[in-house]
C-alpha cells in the first residue's frame, strides 16, 4: 500500500509496508495509476518517502528505480527521503546515491 | 632508505618464524590430515609469505609460495587430502623458500623449476582450471570493463601492499539474489566478512520505466579486495566463475630499495609508478581509474607503512606488541655496558669500604647500588638467552627425512625446549647436536624388522631431554636403539691404531664405548650422506668442549644409547678461581678445574715423581703431568717467603725439588755469590699447590703460587695483539681494579707439552703401573684430625661426605642433644669425648675459635663429628697395631705420622651416639643367626668387615686369604661366604670356583667385596657366580646385601 500527498508542485509517494518481491507489483500498479493521474497543475517534483520502509529487496530497488525513470522521462524531478541505515547503506554500495537524489537527512522532518 | 632496509629485514624475520613452524605443521598434518586449525594455520603463513614476497618484488619466492598456498587452499575447501607424498613436495618448497629467505637479494635466481613442478603436478587440476580462470579473467587494471568505477590509487596500494588480490564481480540482483532468497544487504553483510569492497556501483540502463521495472534484472558490480584464491571467489560469492575477473594490480605493489653491503642500493622490486594524484579523476557518472605511470626511479615516495598493519592483520598483532626486533650488536654492547657496570661497582665497593664507618650513611647507597647493578646485569645477560626450541625446532623434520631415508620408524620426542640458553652457545652447539641426532636415525635405531626380531616395538625412540642444574644446563640425546657394541668398537680402535691391545685389555665397556670420542673414529665402513658428512664424534666433543661444556656417552647392547652434554647457561660471565703466580693474578674457569691438591714437603717426595722426563703428580693412582703455570707462561718464577712475606726467584728446576738448581750461568753465579747463610731451605709449612684440569680424557696438574678465590667473572676479549696466544682464553678486571688474564686450560695444556698422545699415556701408564706394584698394597687416604687432646684419630676418606668449620656458638642445644644448623637442615652433634674412652678437650681460650664439622657419608644420617682440628689428610697402608687401644667405636688403631692414631668405626660410634636413628636404618636382624665367612688380607679392612656385620648380628668368622677360607669351609658350616678379590694364595676368583666346583658347598652363595669397582669387572664377577659384587666400606650397601642374599 502507498499513500500519496501532494503538496505544492510536489508528490509525495509513501510507502506503508516493506519494498520487497511480493508487495512490488502492485505498489508499481499503484505508482502508475497515480502517475497517469497528474493533475493540471503537474507535480515538478516526485518525492518517494521511505519512511515506512524498514526492508528493501532487489525488486524493491527496481521499483524505487523505475519509479525514478519515469520521473526522468516525464522531465520530472525525483527525490528519495527517509531512508533507514540499511538502505541507505545499499544505495550508497549500487552508488544510487550518484545518480538519485536522495536526502538522508529528512527522515526527522517526516 | 634505512626504513625499506628495516622493513625488508623485519620481513625475513617474520618469514623465517613462519617457515620455522610451517615445517612443525606440516609434519602434524601429516599425523593427523583431517586438522582444519593446523591447516588453516599453515595456509595463513604461507599466504602472509606470499604477501610480503610480493610487496619486496621478491617474484620467485612469491610465485612458490602462491602455489603452495594454491594446494592448501585445495585442501582446505576439502577439495584435496594431503597424503605422505603431498607433505614430502611441500618440505622441499619449505626448503627452497628458506633458502631463499637466507639471501633474499639473489632469491630472485634461484631455480625453482624443480619444486614448481612437484607442486604443481600435484595442484594440476587446480591449477590448469585456476589458471583458466585467471588468464581468461585477467582483466588489466586500465580496461574498459572497469569504466564505472571510481577507486582510489591509495587504496590499490594498500591492498595490493596487503597482499590482497582485488576481484571485479558482477551480480544479477534477481537471478542471483532475489531467486536465492537473499536481500542485498544481507549480501553485502556476508561479503564484508570475506573482504572488503573497494568500490562498487549498479547498472540501472536496464530499468526503463515503471512498466518494466520488475522485470528486470540489474547487475551489480563490485570491486572487491581479498585475501581468498580465485578458484575461491565465485563460490564465495555464489556466482558463476564468467562473472569473475581478477585485476591486474601488481604494477601497484611498491618498489624497494635496500642499501647493498657495500653501500650501494638495490633495487629488488619492480619498478612501479611514482605517486599519483591521490585520487582519480571522475568522467561524468562513471569514472576511470587513473593508470600508473611507469617510472625507472626507485624511490618509493609513498612511505610503505601500510604494510606494517598488514603483518598485523595476519595474526601477529600482539606478537608485535610484546616484543621488538633489537639489533644483537646493541645487545652485545648493552652486556659489554653492564659488565663494566659490574667491575665499577666492585671497584666503587672495595674503595668505599674503609669510608663506611667515618659515612655510615655511604652504606645504603652503595648497597642499593650494588643490587641495581646485579640485577641490571642479570636482566641485561637474559636478554641473549633463548630457549633451546630454536634447535629444537628442525629436529622432526630431520628425524621424519632421515628415517624415510633410511625406512625405520622413529618417534621423536622432545622435553624441556623452554630451557634457555646463550645465543653464542646455541648457535655453537646446533651442529654437535644435529650430528647426534642424525647418528641416532643413521647408526642406533634399527629398522621396524630387526626390532621385531629382537623383540621391540617396531617404531624406535628418540627422547630429547634438557634440564637446568646446577648452572648448568643438561642434554640428553636417548635412543631405545641397539646401542653400542663395545667390542666392535674396540676392534675397530685396534684396526684404526689409535688403541693398543694392551691398553683394551685393562678397559671396561663403558671405556670402550667411550673410543667413539677418538678423534678420526667411525664405525662405518662408507661415510653415509646421512651422519658421516666428515663430522665425528670428536668433533661433537671438541665443539661442546670448546663452549667449556662435557660430552658423555653411555650405552647398553641391545638396548639404546644415552648421550649427555652439560653446558654453560653463558659464556659471558663464567665462574673462576683466580691464583696467583709469579705476581700476577690468572683465572681459570671453574669448570676445567677438577680438584685442589695441596701438597706438603713431606708428601711432595711421595707424590711427585719423574717419569720419562717428565714431573708427574701421582693421584690416587693416576699420573698427571704437571708443570709451574709460570713455566707455561715464560714467565720468572717467584718464590714468597711464608715466614718473612720476602718475594724472591724461585729457583728450584723440579717442582719435587727442595733446594735451588745451578741450571743456568747466570743462576750458578747467583749461587756461588751467596752463603749458606741466605740458601734458602724448605720451610716445613711451604707447600705447594697443583689445580688438576681436565681437557676431555686428559688430566694434567698446573703449580700454583696462591689460590686467591673463586668469584664470578666477566669476560673482556683478548687484547688484538695477544689475540695469537691461544693459551689465553679472555681478561677480567677484579674487584681492585687490575686486570688478570682467563687461561684457555686446552691451550695452556698443549703450550706446557701437558696433553699427552695415547700412546704417550700408554707410556706413562706402564710407568705408573710399576710405581704402583711397588707400592701396591690396598692403601687408604685418610683424614687425620685431634679432638683437642692428646688423642690422634683418623677416618677413611671414602666415608666422609664434607668436611666444613662452623662456629661453636651456632651450636644449639635441645633436650635431645645439640644441634647446629647447616645446609639448611639441623645436625645433630656428635662430641668422640661422650662416646668414647678419651681425654675431654679443654676449653680454648680464644672463644672465636672454630671447630670441624666432619659429615660423614650416611644415608639419612643429619648428624656430624666436631672435632677440634683438621690435621692432615694421608694416604698410607694401615697396620693395625697388636695391643692397641680398642674400644667400641674404633676400627683399631696404627702409627700413622709416627703417631699411635685411633681408626673410628663411623657406624658403630654413630650406633653408640645415635641409638634410636641407627635401629631405624638398620635392616632387622635376621631370626636365626648366620654364620658367615669372611675372607679379606688386610687386616684394617678385615676387622672393619668383620665388625660390621656382627653388629647386623651375624656370626662372622675371618681367613687370611682364599686358601685359608677354603680350608675353614671345609670344617665348618656357613651360609655365606663374603671374600676379597685381590687375595695372596688363592685370590676371589679362584676361591669361588673352587667352591662351585665342590658338591657340599656349591649352594653356598658367594658375596665379592672389594675395591675394584668397574662396572666391567662387576659384570664378570656376577657372570662367574658371585651373588653380588659390592665395594668395600659401604656399610649399609653391604648388609642389605647380605641380607637379600640371606633371606
Amino acid at each position: 500500500m502507498v499513500t500519496f500527498k501532494e503538496e505544492k508542485n510536489r508528490l509525495y509517494c509513501t510507502p506503508r509496508q516493506d519494498m520487497v518481491a511480493s508487495a512490488v507489483s502492485q505498489m508499481r500498479d499503484t505508482f502508475i495509476a497515480k502517475m497517469e493521474k497528474e493533475p493540471e497543475r503537474p507535480w515538478e517534483e516526485i518525492v518517494l518517502d521511505l519512511s515506512q520502509v524498514e526492508v528493501m529487496d532487489s525488486i524493491g530497488i527496481n521499483l524505487m528505480l523505475g519509479l525514478y525513470k519515469e520521473s526522468k522521462s516525464k522531465d520530472k524531478l525525483f527525490k528519495v527521503i527517509g531512508c533507514n541505515d540499511k538502505i541507505i547503506k545499499v544505495i550508497k554500495l549500487f552508488k544510487l546515491d550518484k545518480t538519485l537524489n536522495i536526502d538522508m537527512a529528512k527522515q526527522e522532518e517526516l | 632508505m634505512i626504513a625499506d632496509r628495516e622493513l625488508l629485514v623485519g620481513f625475513i624475520g617474520e618469514a623465517r618464524e613462519h617457515l620455522s613452524t610451517v615445517e612443525e605443521d606440516l609434519l602434524a598434518l601429516e599425523k593427523n590430515p583431517e586438522d582444519k586449525e593446523v591447516i588453516n594455520k599453515l595456509f595463513r603463513k604461507v599466504h602472509s609469505i606470499k604477501g610480503g614476497a610480493g610487496f619486496f618484488g621478491l617474484d620467485k619466492m612469491g610465485s612458490l609460495s602462491h602455489v603452495m598456498e594454491n594446494l592448501l587452499s585445495k585442501v582446505r575447501s576439502g577439495e584435496e587430502r594431503l597424503a605422505e607424498g603431498h607433505i614430502d613436495i611441500l618440505l622441499g618448497g619449505v626448503d627452497q623458500l628458506k633458502q631463499m629467505v637466507s639471501d633474499p637479494e639473489k632469491s630472485n635466481d634461484c631455480d625453482i623449476t624443480d619444486v614448481m613442478t612437484r607442486l604443481e603436478s600435484i595442484a594440476g587440476k587446480y591449477e590448469e582450471g585456476n589458471k583458466q580462470t585467471v588468464s581468461a579473467k585477467t582483466l588489466d587494471i586500465n580496461s574498459d570493463a572497469l569504466l564505472g568505477f571510481e577507486i582510489e590509487e591509495a587504496e590499490i596500494r594498500k591492498v595490493a601492499n596487503q597482499g590482497m588480490q582485488i576481484y571485479a564481480s558482477t551480480v544479477f540482483l534477481k537471478k542471483d539474489l532475489l531467486d536465492k532468497g537473499k536481500s542485498p544487504f544481507k549480501y553485502i553483510a556476508e561479503l564484508e566478512c570475506l573482504g572488503r569492497f573497494v568500490d562498487s556501483y549498479l547498472n540501472i540502463d536496464a530499468v526503463k520505466g515503471l512498466k518494466n521495472c520488475v522485470e528486470s534484472d540489474l547487475p551489480f558490480t563490485f570491486i572487491f579486495a581479498t585475501i581468498m584464491e580465485p578458484d575461491l571467489i565465485p563460490a564465495a560469492l555464489e556466482i558463476p566463475e564468467d562473472q569473475v575477473a581478477i585485476i591486474d594490480i601488481s604494477s601497484y605493489v611498491a618498489p624497494i630499495t635496500i642499501n647493498g653491503k657495500n653501500g650501494e642500493q638495490i633495487v629488488i622490486a619492480n619498478e612501479s609508478g611514482k605517486k599519483q594524484a591521490s585520487k582519480a579523476k571522475p568522467s561524468g557518472d562513471i569514472t576511470k581509474k587513473t593508470k600508473p605511470t611507469p617510472t625507472c626511479t626507485p624511490v618509493i615516495n609513498e612511505p610503505p607503512m601500510e604494510t606494517a598493519p598488514a603483518r598485523k592483520s595476519q595474526g601477529k598483532a600482539a606478537h608485535v606488541e610484546e616484543t621488538l626486533r633489537v639489533h644483537v650488536g646493541l645487545l652485545n654492547r648493552l652486556i659489554n655496558l653492564a659488565g663494566e657496570l659490574v667491575l665499577g661497582r666492585n671497584q666503587l665497593v672495595r674503595e668505599t669500604q674503609p669510608l663506611l664507618r667515618q659515612h655510615p650513611s655511604l652504606l645504603p647507597i652503595i648497597q642499593h647500588i650494588d643490587h641495581i647493578t646485579a640485577e641490571l646485569q642479570e636482566r641485561v645477560m637474559n636478554t641473549r638467552m633463548q630457549p633451546l626450541s630454536v634447535l629444537y625446532g628442525k629436529f622432526p623434520r630431520v628425524v621424519r627425512d632421515l628415517s624415510k631415508q633410511l625406512n625405520k620408524e622413529i618417534d621423536l620426542v622432545m622435553n624441556g625446549d623452554d630451557v634457555e640458553l646463550d645465543k653464542t652457545i646455541i648457535e655453537s652447539i646446533s651442529d654437535p647436536l644435529t650430528h647426534l641426532v642424525r647418528n641416532v636415525v643413521d647408526h642406533a635405531i634399527e629398522t621396524p624388522e630387526e626390532r621385531e626380531k629382537a623383540g621391540k616395538p617396531r617404531r624406535g625412540t628418540m627422547t630429547l631431554q634438557a634440564y637446568q642444574e646446577a648452572g648448568l644446563v643438561h642434554i640428553d640425546i636417548i635412543d631405545n636403539g641397539k646401542g653400542i657394541d663395545p667390542e666392535i668398537i674396540a676392534q675397530k680402535a685396534l684396526e684404526k691404531g689409535v688403541i693398543t691391545q694392551d691398553r683394551l685389555d685393562k678397559m671396561s665397556d663403558r671405556e670402550k664405548v667411550r673410543l667413539v670420542f677418538i678423534p678420526g673414529f667411525s664405525t662405518k665402513e662408507n661415510v653415509s650422506s646421512v651422519s658421516g658428512r666428515g663430522v665425528g664424534m670428536d668433533v661433537v666433543k671438541s665443539n661442546i668442549e670448546k663452549n667449556g661444556g662435557m660430552v658423555n656417552i653411555e650405552s647398553v647392547k641391545g638396548e639404546g644409547t644415552s648421550v649427555h652434554m652439560s653446558l654453560p647457561l653463558t659464556l659471558a660471565i663464567i665462574s673462576s678461581l683466580i691464583v696467583e703466580s709469579a705476581g700476577h693474578h690468572f683465572a681459570f674457569p671453574q669448570v676445567s678445574i677438577e680438584e685442589l691438591v695441596r701438597l706438603s714437603v713431606a708428601e711432595r717426595k711421595q707424590h711427585i715423581k719423574n717419569v720419562k722426563g717428565k714431573e708427574v703428580l701421582i693421584l690416587r693412582g693416576e699420573l698427571l703431568p704437571i708443570m709451574y703455570l709460570a713455566d707455561v707462561l715464560n714467565i720468572r718464577r717467584t718464590y714468597n717467603d711464608p715466614l718473612t712475606g720476602n718475594i724472591s726467584q724461585n729457583r728450584r728446576a723440579k717442582i719435587s725439588d727442595r733446594r735451588q738448581s745451578n741450571n743456568t750461568d747466570h743462576d750458578k753465579e747467583d749461587s756461588d755469590n751467596r752463603t749458606s747463610d741466605d740458601r734458602r731451605y724448605e720451610h716445613q709449612e711451604e707447600v705447594i699447590r697443583i689445580l688438576s684440569l681436565k681437557v676431555g680424557e686428559n688430566r694434567f696438574g698446573i703449580v700454583v703460587d696462591q689460590v686467591v678465590g673463586s668469584e664470578e667473572i666477566v669476560v673482556k676479549p683478548v687484547p688484538q695483539f695477544l689475540r695469537h696466544l691461544t693459551f689465553l682464553a679472555g681478561a677480567t678486571i677484579m674487584g681492585d681494579g687490575k686486570v688478570a688474564l682467563i687461561l684457555d686450560v686446552p691451550g695452556l695444556g698443549t703450550k706446557g707439552g701437558l696433553i699427552f698422545t695415547e700412546a704417550e699415556k700408554l707410556k706413562m701408564e706402564k710407568s705408573a703401573e710399576a710405581y704402583m706394584e711397588q707400592n701396591n698394597d690396598e692403601s687408604q687416604r685418610l683424614l687425620l684430625f685431634n679432638n683437642g687432646g692428646e688423642e690422634h684419630f683418623a677416618l677413611s676418606l671414602q666415608l666422609i661426605r664434607r668436611v666444613d668449620k662452623v662456629d661453636p656458638k651456632a651450636i644449639e642445644s635441645t633436650g635431645d642433644g645439640d644441634y647446629i644448623q647447616y645446609e639448611n637442615q639441623a645436625i645433630r652433634i656428635i662430641r668422640l669425648h661422650d662416646h668414647l674412652a678419651i681425654k675431654k678437650p679443654e676449653k680454648p681460650e680464644n672463644h672465636d675459635h672454630r671447630q670441624c664439622l666432619i659429615l660423614p657419608k650416611l644415608e639419612k644420617t643429619y648428624a656430624g663429628i666436631l672435632v677440634e682440628n683438621i690435621v692432615d689428610s694421608v694416604e698410607c697402608r694401615l697396620k693395625l697395631l697388636e695391643g692397641g687401644p680398642s674400644m667400641r667405636g674404633l676400627v683399631g688403631s696404627a702409627i700413622i705420622n709416627n703417631k699411635i692414631t685411633l681408626l673410628l668405626n663411623i657406624y658403630e660410634l654413630f650406633e653408640m651416639a645415635l641409638p634410636d636413628k641407627q635401629q631405624l636404618s638398620r635392616k632387622k636382624a635376621p631370626n636365626k643367626k648366620n654364620r658367615i665367612l669372611l675372607a679379606e688380607d688386610t687386616q684394617f679392612y678385615r676387622e672393619l668387615e668383620k665388625g660390621y656385620l656382627q653388629s647386623a648380628g651375624y656370626e662372622v668368622t675371618t681367613a687370611e686369604d682364599g686358601a685359608k677360607a677354603l680350608d675353614r669351609l671345609e670344617k665348618e658350616r656357613f651360609d655365606l661366604v663374603v671374600t676379597d678379590i685381590e687375595m695372596p694364595n688363592m685370590d676371589g676368583w679362584k676361591l669361588l670356583n673352587t667352591i662351585r666346583g665342590i658338591t657340599n658347598f656349591s649352594n653356598i652363595p658367594v658375596v665379592a667385596l672389594t675395591s675394584l669397582a668397574s662396572d666391567d669387572l662387576k659384570n664378570q664377577g656376577l657372570t662367574a657366580g658371585f651373588s653380588r659384587w659390592l665395594v668395600k666400606l659401604d656399610k649399609t650397601e653391604m648388609l642389605k646385601a647380605v641380607h637379600e642374599v640371606l633371606a
